[in-house]
């Protein structure tokens, strides 16, 4: 056999001419759009089904809180007098129970939780210095509850993680959580949509049982002076100024009258929580 | 927040630096096969008669490439939509001729004309395992001919 010398062959039979930015723009819009698609199929669906969940069994879900505080003290009863008088107002169901915990912690926040249990850190109380704003911050969490925020955001919670998880799996590290990130900032979307929802009717609810909204605005500039200075896109809830500016407008727009009395919080309570 | 910038960094450093390798990397590759040309390399099991005494001798070439934070990412999506790893090839393509070069280099050392029964073995270094860097292994090896005075 004879052999001979290999010729020069040209270039690019072995390798693709795509350039590689058009490649990336390709797959990125592909890749994110499909993730996109798949999250709001989920949330909406997740929504749809959390709506039809009855508050009895939400409540069952989470029966151990009710012996876990079942101690109550007076500042306790005194929130919890509060959101029954709210109650009416915001338009609950007469079988969500409502459940607010005084939580004796320095942390500046408010939580609602399954089963219509509201806890309220000493931190954020203490800042709160007239019933008025003690009454938007309730209204605000029950109406969480109103609008099933915690089943919802547990539903979505499981089953896009379980998604993505499957999804990561595929995929290697990177871009797996280049993924994972599109979804958890589409619910994040959806998050600030939710806390806008909450404040509308909250006002709404401290207008009806105040006759002013005057105090409610109280809440929202404490949470400015902790602002964590994170780009809105990233946070779970809407930027604190824009908050409050809509709900001035709202105040404006619906007639509600932004002057009035505050009720001072009673003395007995001052002394336990400041 | 943070992540999301180094991300776009990383990302655009894999880039700007990983294109700017592989340009230089095929410029000499080019260069090289044609000073290597006048060796042959076949990968038939017969060597050639031509009246030639020859002794034979083992050369091997090999070469471990990394893939950069770019391409990686650009496979990862790949992975999820199917289709061809574009960003790969050339990886896979460099990768082969830069051993089969060295093979080449190592059979000229020894003064041979011809390299026979030539082969490629390809292994990756990582095995896929989750947060190790992205390498292959090519190896070229074969039995070069180097021609005796009777």
């Amino acid at each position: 056999m004879k052999y001979r010398q290999q010729p020069d062959i040209p270039e690019g039979i072995n390798t693709s001419h795509t350039h590689p930015l058009k490649e990336f723009a390709f797959l990125l819009t592909m890749g994110l759009g499909l993730v996109l698609a798949l999250s709001l199929l989920i949330v909406f669906s997740i929504d749809w089904l959390a709506e039809r969940v009855p508050y009895s069994l939400e409540q069952s879900m989470v029966s151990t809180l009710d012996q876990k505080f079942s101690e109550r003290n007076a500042v306790d009863d005194y929130l919890q007098s509060i959101a029954d008088k709210l109650k009416p107002a915001m338009g609950l169901p007469d079988e969500a129970q409502i459940r607010v915990h005084y939580v004796d912690d320095e942390t500046v926040n408010a939580m609602t939780t399954l089963g219509g249990h509201i806890f309220v850190y000493r931190g954020l109380l203490k800042k709160l210095q007239s019933e008025n704003a003690i009454a938007m911050l309730l209204a605000h969490e029950m109406a969480h509850v109103k609008f099933r925020h915690p089943i919802k955001g547990l539903g979505k919670g499981v089953v896009l993680s379980a998604v993505f998880s499957l999804i990561m799996g595929q995929a290697s590290d990177v871009s797996a959580q280049v993924i994972s990130r599109t979804g958890s900032l589409t619910l994040l979307k959806f998050s600030r949509d939710q806390e806008q929802a909450s404040d509308e009717l909250a006002l709404k609810a401290v207008q009806q049982i105040y006759h002013h909204v005057n105090g409610a605005e109280d809440l929202f500039k404490n949470l400015q002076d902790k602002g964590n200075g994170r780009a809105e896109f990233l946070s779970s809830h809407p930027d604190t100024l824009k908050r409050i500016a809509y709900l001035q407008q709202l105040a404006k727009q619906q007639g509600w009258p932004v002057e009035g009395d505050r009720i001072r919080v009673p003395e007995n309570i001052r002394r336990l929580v400041f | 927040m943070y992540d999301l910038i180094a991300f776009v960094i990383f990302l655009t450093l894999g880039y700007v630096f990983g294109q700017l390798a592989e340009k230089k990397h095929y410029k000499s590759i080019r260069e090289r096969e044609g000073e290597l040309r006048k060796i042959i390399a076949v990968n038939s099991r017969f060597p050639p008669h031509d009246g030639v005494q020859r002794a034979g001798l083992l050369v091997t070439g090999s070469v471990v490439i990394s893939v950069d934070y770019f391409k990686r990412f650009l496979a990862g999506l790949r992975s999820l939509l199917g289709g061809r790893i574009t960003s790969y090839e050339t990886l896979l393509d460099r990768a082969r001729r830069e051993a089969i070069l060295r093979m080449k280099a190592e059979a000229r050392q020894l003064g041979a004309d011809m390299v026979f029964n030539m082969k490629l073995e390809t292994s990756s270094i990582s095995k896929n395992a989750r947060g190790k860097i992205g390498s292959v292994e090519v190896l070229a090896y074969g039995t070069a001919l180097v021609p005796v005075k009777p």
